[in-house]
């Protein structure tokens, strides 16, 4: 029944370019995938990999000189990169909404965080004046923030990072989206605060029935709750494939570092991390081969001149890679 | 080795033809063949490379390079001094024989204006280059001191800030000006110095000791990032000698900030002699710069115009080209403007 | 937010006074002692003078007189210019006319500085834009001299336009307004640009535009107030520059402003005036800057409960 469900978004060839004075920085270069109202998509990558710009192309605020170049993105419908301004305006921040990795620069230092809420309500909603402090109260109290009334009248600075998480949750949370995106939420934040925030979400996602699109660079992060997966490697999806199939089966040497470099919470602490070697590829001249190769411990010659297929390694579970081929034809060999 | 069987099993549309050789492990030279392709930029080379890009920036920066032919080796090339007067040849308006004309004296004004601008741009440089020493010292002892020597050496330099600078070398300029020049006139070692006059010499003290505040700042403040970094502190751990090591590593990390400091300097030092020379307490006659003849063609202004528009248009031309040059400096070597 | 202030108002108070000593003691520096640059005909007749004005005490307990005298808004008098007539009296006199035309000129600066800088950032890298920089890079790097002669010789003299001196009409205000705010309101533009740019570029302007907030709100509510900030920092050190009278506006149209009145203590040598003027300058230079910083303070919730 799930499976007949419609789609929330599809993004298809998504293509995003940054024109920079050095040439022409291909962040993303054709991702594709899918997500159902209700679920968590789970992107991961390490920083430049393309995951938060993919994530701003859903909104249509990537930051200038970035521009989509190819590929679109439907969200209810709708090709989000084709929507004029005004449309995209009426979008944000009540059906897609948005939370940040930096909580301590995200909300305005100025204003008090009961203005900045209330600026969203006022925008999107026809609520009166009562009823958006009723409805802000209401959006605290869901976060975790004690005394809701005294915290809407004070500044950000007068918060902690994890409070100003909290806060800038309850923003987006505002106008009941239908999706949130999540990029990095837990990154700059404390070990401690950071579970805080994921088990907040946790209860939201069942609470309030939303998909959304969890962007970090630790597989640790997304493994509770995700639904799906897709790893990102210098802007292309190198494996797609549930939270299961990613976790345990994982078939893109990718996906194995950057497993082997999550530290485990139930071992002994003793075990070493392992951090993968070397350093991303340029985006201004990426390779025509896989772009993990010159990083890759199973490098092949095919991987240094032929861009590695798609192949589908499990139900709905795919990974960019020569290997499999490798091995099919072992087996069939 | 069915390759539909294959495309099947993976649901692909189309594979290459492999042989089994390409799918033996690449070698080391292989791969890094592609790491190479994508070699990292280097700092400088990649602001030069932004640098390049930024036309206006090249731009000032070819005018300041004429600026300065024309100031060294132009005044070779005249057949009048600065000080020469001709006879018969006084108040000439622009003509072949002298394209900027002449002062009532009967002194050609473009050797002036050459010689004018050698001074104006002297001043700039040097004043620039002695703010820097001073401050990058000042800054430096501050920063590795720290504590209480930090603290008092700061208030100082707040105090500096605050008082009116401009005042304050027209007050000392005055009051240096002629002690200055008996003592360069009372002994021969300061013979190179009585070339330049004590007016310029007065300048470079003033400049000296009241403009280095914002280097010192510069200085100090990566003193004590440095301070802070772990790479540091392991370092000290290891038995380095601190301060010796902050020293190292404290001018490649604010070199590109120094030179834009200094760069925008220049026309500031520029700018104060031209307006000192211009309420009549810049360097002293017969020397010329850039702000005296400025000053010199106020009078007789609306009969000779021409005496003070050429230099007023060569100093306001040295000081866009050096804020451009330097605008365009600060925006390749800043990092935070690389994306 | 008290405690800031006293201790804002007490480094105020101090560097006053290292402004005051400096002076003193860089014009008591003057070869023949500062306070009589004319020479006395007998030798008699200079100790007399000397004795009239306490010049014959020991340095020290003249610098202390100098000091009591300031604190009680005594300056001194004018040795050469004005004979004996109080320094206060001439600031009294000529201040309020600095004033008058310098406040025009801030407020110019203000008005047209802060809206083409605002603009400039908006339209970065446009037409709007590069007009905008190369006029006010121009404004920064032309001298005030330069400006105003070009402007008098065109709209005075030979558009005759424009009166070329004083203060009679309202139309002789406008050549020394444009002179005196040209680089102030080209340094706002740029100051305002630059901050503009770089708040455009922060996490909560993201965070603003991501909530559906449209261009207008996102410019004006979110970025404009924060990008003020560094400009008004600057405005105190300009306000005063300003107040105070440009030396060469005042000089070339002919103002009677503080401003001339100190050009020609300085042609004259009127020590005593020069050292007046501009411990005065000092003081009103350190009071808008007290001031901004207060008001700066007023603008960013963030300081109010540290400090």
């Amino acid at each position: 029944m799930e499976e007949n469900k419609k789609n929330l978004v599809e993004v298809k060839d998504l293509e995003v370019s940054f024109f920079t004075y050095a040439g022409e920085v291909k962040a993303v270069r054709g991702i594709s995938y899918e997500l159902k109202p209700g679920e968590v998509m789970g992107i991961v990558g390490e920083s430049g990999s393309g995951k938060s710009v993919s994530s701003y192309g859903l909104m249509g605020i990537i930051p200038s000189p970035g521009k989509v170049i190819g590929g679109q993105i439907i969200f209810d419908g709708q090709d989000m990169t084709k929507l004029p301004e005004k449309e995209l305006l009426k979008i944000r921040g009540k059906d897609i909404s948005m939370i940040f990795q930096d909580p301590m620069t995200s909300l305005n230092p100025l204003f008090t965080i009961g203005n900045q809420i209330e600026e969203c309500l006022k925008k999107h909603t026809d609520l009166s004046k009562e009823d958006r402090q009723k409805r802000m109260v209401e959006l605290l109290t869901l976060v975790g923030i004690n005394q809701p009334e005294k915290r809407l009248k004070q500044y950000p600075h007068e918060f902690s990072g994890g409070m100003r998480q909290r806060v800038m949750i309850a923003m987006a949370l505002s106008c009941d989206p239908k999706l949130l995106i999540a990029d990095e939420p837990t990154t700059a934040l404390d070990v401690t605060i950071q579970a805080q925030i994921l088990e907040l979400m946790k209860e939201l996602k069942d609470k309030i029935h939303m998909g959304i699109v969890f962007i970090t660079h630790d597989l640790g992060v997304v493994s509770e709750i995700c639904d799906n997966i897709c790893v990102m490697y210098a802007g292309t999806i190198v494996e797609q494939g549930s939270s299961d199939q990613i976790f345990y089966e994982p078939k893109h040497p990718y996906t194995w570092g950057l497993l082997a470099s999550v530290p485990k919470i139930d071992s002994d602490g003793h075990e070493r991390l392992v951090p993968i070697e070397g350093n991303p590829v340029d985006l201004i001249n990426p390779p025509k081969g896989c772009p993990f190769a010159p990083r890759c411990r199973y490098c092949m010659k095919v991987c240094i001149d032929q861009a590695p297929p798609q192949c589908t390694v499990g139900e709905g579970h795919t990974a960019a890679c020569w290997l499999p081929v490798k091995e099919a034809r072992e087996m069939e060999g | 080795m069915d390759k539909q069987s294959i495309l099947r099993k993976l649901n692909l549309n189309s594979l290459p033809d492999l042989s089994e050789q390409d799918f033996e492990p690449a070698s080391a030279a292989e791969k890094e063949q592609i790491t190479t392709m994508a070699e990292a930029v280097s700092y400088w080379k990649d602001a030069w490379r932004r640098l390049k890009k930024n036309k206006i920036a090249m731009i000032a920066l070819v005018i300041i390079g004429c600026l300065l032919i024309f100031a060294i080796i132009g005044p070779y090339l005249s057949p009048y001094t600065y000080s020469q007067q001709i006879r018969g040849d006084e108040n000439m308006f622009p003509c072949m024989k002298h394209p900027f004309g002449t002062d009532k004296l009967g002194r050609d004004l473009l050797v002036r204006t050459m010689i004018g601008t050698r001074i104006s741009l002297l001043i700039g440089i040097v004043s620039a280059v002695i703010v820097l020493v001073i401050g990058a010292v000042y800054g430096a002892v501050s920063g590795l001191a720290g504590g209480m020597t930090d603290n008092i050496m700061m208030r100082i330099v707040d105090i500096l800030n605050a008082l009116p600078t401009i005042l304050m070398v027209i007050a000392i300029k005055m009051v240096i000006e002629e002690p200055l020049n008996t003592l360069i006139n009372s002994s021969e070692i300061f013979k190179p110095l009585q070339a330049l006059g004590s007016g310029i010499i007065a300048i470079f003290i003033v400049y000296g000791l009241l403009y280095w505040v914002g280097a010192a700042r510069i200085i100090r403040g990566q003193v004590l990032q440095l301070k802070e970094m772990e790479y540091i502190n392991a370092a000290i751990a290891l038995g380095s000698n601190k301060n010796r090591l902050i020293m190292k590593h404290l001018l490649p990390n604010c070199v590109g900030q120094l030179i834009v400091t200094t760069m925008l300097q220049i026309p500031s030092a520029i700018f104060t002699e031209a307006f000192l020379s211009f309420l009549g307490i810049g360097v002293s006659m017969p020397m010329a710069s850039l702000g005296s003849l400025c000053s010199d063609g106020l009078n007789g202004i609306i009969s000779y115009p021409y005496r003070e528009i050429f230099p007023a248009v060569v100093i306001s031309i040295i000081i866009l080209a050096f804020n451009l040059f330097g605008d365009g400096l600060r925006d390749a070597l800043d990092p935070r403007l690389k994306k | 937010m008290l405690k800031y202030l006293v201790k804002r108002i007490g480094t105020a108070v101090v560097t006053l006074f290292v402004a005051a000593t400096i002076t003193f003691f860089v014009m008591n520096l003057v070869p023949g002692g500062p306070f009589l640059s004319e020479k006395a005909p007998t030798a008699a007749a200079k100790a007399a003078m000397e004795a009239k004005y306490g010049l014959d005490k020991p340095l020290m307990v003249q610098y202390g007189r100098y000091l009591s005298g300031l604190v009680r808004g005594d300056f001194g008098v004018s040795y050469v210019q004005a004979k004996n007539k109080p320094i206060i009296d001439i600031i009294k006199q000529s201040f309020p006319v600095s004033a008058k035309i310098g406040s025009v000129a801030v407020l110019v600066s203000v008005l047209i500085g802060i809206p083409l800088g605002c603009l400039s950032a908006l339209r970065r890298e446009k037409w709007q834009d590069n007009v905008i920089r190369v006029v006010s890079t121009v404004g920064i790097a032309v001298p005030g001299f330069v400006v105003a002669t070009s402007l008098m010789i065109v709209f005075a003299v030979k558009l005759k336009l424009l009166p070329s001196s004083g203060l009679s009409t309202a139309a002789s205000y406008v050549l020394p307004v444009i002179t005196l705010s040209l680089s102030p309101c080209s340094y706002i533009a740029r100051l305002m640009r630059s901050s503009m740019l770089d708040v455009i570029g922060q996490d909560y302007i993201r965070t603003a535009r991501a909530k559906g907030m449209d261009e207008f709100v996102t410019t004006f509510k979110h970025a404009l107030r924060n990008s003020l900030i560094p400009v008004i920092t600057y405005m105190g050190p300009m306000i005063a520059n300003v107040l105070t009278g440009g030396f060469v506006v005042e000089k070339i149209f002919n103002i009677p402003g503080l401003g001339r009145y100190f050009v020609k203590s300085i042609e004259s040598r009127d020590y005593t005036i020069i050292m007046g003027t501009t411990i005065f300058y000092a003081a009103i230079l350190i009071l808008m800057t007290l001031i901004c910083d207060i008001v700066y303070k007023l603008v960013d919730p963030r300081i109010k409960l540290d400090a």
